[in-house]
């Protein structure tokens, strides 16, 4: 939806952002459905984490209709908002508000790794699920080939190499939105060479993985600055690599930079399909129609 | 929290106390009303033969043409007409009254009734006393054996008086035997309902029947077919108590509309009929929430204004056809406010879905 913020491929990557900023974020989801559903049960990953890069200020969960709402810690620490509405109704609506502020990268330059620092059998275990295949992650051969071709020389160094994948990604996958939809998988990204941020950082979780690297998916915001007026955004996603010694680090390969002060962060996972904002079940004919309502603005 | 009366829980209502418990099941509805309809109908139908039967017996020399415009208005005012004529050539006495009386063919036959009411009595069994179901049953005995034909050979009169006893009984154990509630309620919705429509059509009858010729209005002959409207309402000496002497057209038909206190009259069934539609809405007297309830309404509250003159100049016909038109359409506001219930939608009901999905951007 935001292609003409799409850096030409031409310049090399910019320079990240180190201002501190404080966005204000919206995030509305509207369903209605084919007449009246009842005993809907959900859950939303819509609250941003606060840690060394971002402190979650305020944070608001709106329902309609209205329902109890109680949050626990996901396996990975995301914050999931759970709540559940039985008596029967024609439409749901979720609406969380967040203001948040963000802060520059503490950690300095990312040192150099070689591939053996992330052969130890204490990083194979500790990282097991950002190191193999997800639901929207396969690593079968055509991932396989393509991590080969992003890397013809192998991996040597773990953060250049992962931003070589990224612009590698960059490079030959368009930006199209509407080429794929929410359950277009990585190996599916790699034979239509288009996609959206969710297909690219899924592709490059799968490249970085089958490198060796740990790659772990991150769903949040980001401020786009070349907005068009009334333009309707979505969340985005980008990715995290692990850097022993160092720790994660976001890459963000749709537009072929590192995650900066613009960024902010609700929920890692293995894919998507571990943290999508809001997911649920309910009884009954169907949804009609789905909404989406996303804006980040930058209070300060 | 100290206070005791917050942890010791409150003894359980008693289940006849809540509203619930009085809560039946529209299946049941149906049943018990179209139980009681079917039995009124066929308790009409048998009057109704058993007077024409007889008031044959003084037009012994009729040809064929005049016996088929004797007995062609009672078929029509059955609206059976056509399976008539695919079943018989000649609409006799012989042939009206076996099909009218025996042919399950015919839904509306005497013996097509009782089996139907007698059916659902048996899907509500539980909900009748032992004394209507057995009854009932008896009735439907008697139709099946091989007895009842000959009964009816050999004298129909005897027949159609031994059907109009079950009728009888059966009304009777209700009235002494039945629980006063919903049920009861729709029983005599069915029964007056059918009573009052019955009444319109015997009275309709009249109309139909063609006199041999001009001459003979007011003459004896016609006096005879009133007598016999009358007979077929059980209505004659309840008339004669009212007017001592003659038997004359626009008397029968006052008589038989607007009598409050005969209670077989158009008008005393329709109070009777608004009487338990209220109790069974629980509104009001005199409030009406539908089209068909106001039309039924209205029809109640004309009856208390109108004279026979009026009506008459109107034409009886259009009348009576207008107030069958009434009842066609309340029966129909019964059906749907209490009995139908709307198919579930299963797969709607139990289908599981996700929610959908939002792509991110």
């Amino acid at each position: 939806m935001i292609p003409q913020d799409i850096p030409s491929s031409s310049s090399s990557g910019e320079a990240p952002w180190a201002e501190p900023l404080v966005l204000t974020i919206s995030h509305l989801t509207r369903y209605t459905y084919e007449g009246a559903v009842q005993d809907s049960f959900n859950e939303a990953r819509l609250q941003p984490v606060t840690d060394e890069l971002q402190i979650c200020r305020d944070f608001r969960f709106r329902l309609d209709p209205q329902s109890q709402v109680r949050d626990y810690p996901d396996f990975y620490s995301n914050c999931v908002h759970y709540f559940d509405v039985h008596h029967p109704h024609e439409s749901l609506e979720v609406e969380a508000v967040s203001v948040v502020e963000t802060m520059p990268e503490p950690r300095g330059t990312v040192p150099e790794v070689g591939t053996e620092a992330l052969g130890t059998a204490a990083i194979k275990e500790h990282h097991f699920d950002f190191l193999h295949a997800s639901e929207f992650v396969s690593l079968g051969a055509d991932v396989w080939r393509e991590a080969i071709d992003a890397l013809p020389g192998g991996l040597r160094d773990v953060w250049t190499d992962s931003v070589a994948i990224g612009e590698h990604i960059h490079k030959n996958y368009k930006y199209t939105p509407l080429s794929t939809n929410v359950n277009t998988r990585a190996a599916e990204v790699i034979k239509k060479k288009q996609g959206v941020c969710q297909d690219f950082a899924h592709l490059m979780l799968g490249l970085c993985r089958t490198h060796g690297i740990p790659a772990r998916y991150v769903s949040g915001y980001f401020l786009n600055k070349h907005k068009l007026p009334g333009e309707i955004e979505a969340s985005h996603a980008w990715i995290e690599v692990f850097i022993p010694g160092y720790g994660w680090k976001g890459y963000d390969p749709t537009h072929r930079r590192e995650a900066d002060t613009r960024y902010v962060k609700i929920a890692v996972g293995r894919d998507y399909g571990d943290i999508r904002p809001v997911g649920g079940t309910f009884r009954g004919k169907g949804t009609r129609q789905m909404v989406v309502e996303v804006s980040v603005q930058r209070i300060s | 929290m100290s206070d005791l009366s917050t942890i010791i829980p409150t003894a359980q209502k008693p289940i006849s106390d809540r509203r619930d418990s009085q809560v039946m099941l529209s299946r049941v509805a149906n049943s018990l009303y179209w139980m009681s309809r079917y039995i009124e109908r066929a308790e009409n139908m048998a009057r109704l033969l058993d007077v024409n039967l007889q008031l044959m017996l003084d037009f012994a020399d009729l040809n064929d043409q005049q016996l088929k415009e004797h007995w062609l208005p009672i078929l029509c005012s059955a609206g059976d007409e056509e399976t008539f004529f695919k079943l018989y050539d000649r609409a006799d006495s012989e042939s009206v009254t076996e099909f009218l009386t025996f042919r399950e063919e015919n839904p509306n036959s005497i013996i097509s009734c009782l089996f139907t009411a007698r059916e659902n009595a048996r899907q509500v069994r539980d909900q009748i006393s032992l004394e209507m179901f057995e009854a009932l049953n008896e009735c439907y005995l008697f139709l099946k054996s091989k007895n009842s034909r000959e009964i009816w050979q050999s004298g129909a009169h005897d027949f159609y008086e031994q059907i109009k006893k079950y009728s009888h009984l059966f009304q009777g154990l209700t009235s002494s035997t039945f629980t006063r509630g919903e049920g009861y309620e729709f029983i005599n919705l069915g029964k007056f309902l059918e009573r009052a429509d019955k009444t319109t059509r015997i009275l309709d009858i009249k109309y139909h029947i063609l006199l041999p010729s001009v001459a003979d209005v007011g003459g004896a002959v016609d006096a005879a077919q009133w007598q016999a409207i009358l007979r077929s309402a059980s209505a004659l000496e309840a008339y004669r108590r009212f007017h001592v002497e003659d038997i004359l057209p626009k008397k029968v038909a006052e008589f038989l509309i607007f009598s409050t206190t005969f209670p077989r009259s158009i008008r005393a069934c329709l109070q009777h009929l608004d009487e338990d539609l209220h109790r069974l809405s629980g509104k009001e007297r005199r409030e009406y929430r539908s089209p068909e309830e106001r039309a039924f309404g209205k029809l109640v509250s004309d009856l208390n204004f109108m004279t026979i003159d009026e009506i008459q100049n109107n034409g009886l016909h259009e009348f009576l056809q207008g107030i069958q038109t009434i009842l066609d359409h309340l029966d129909d506001h019964i059906y749907q406010e209490y009995m139908y219930h709307p198919p579930v939608d299963m797969q709607a009901e139990i289908l599981l879905h996700q929610q959908q999905m939002q792509q991110q951007q």
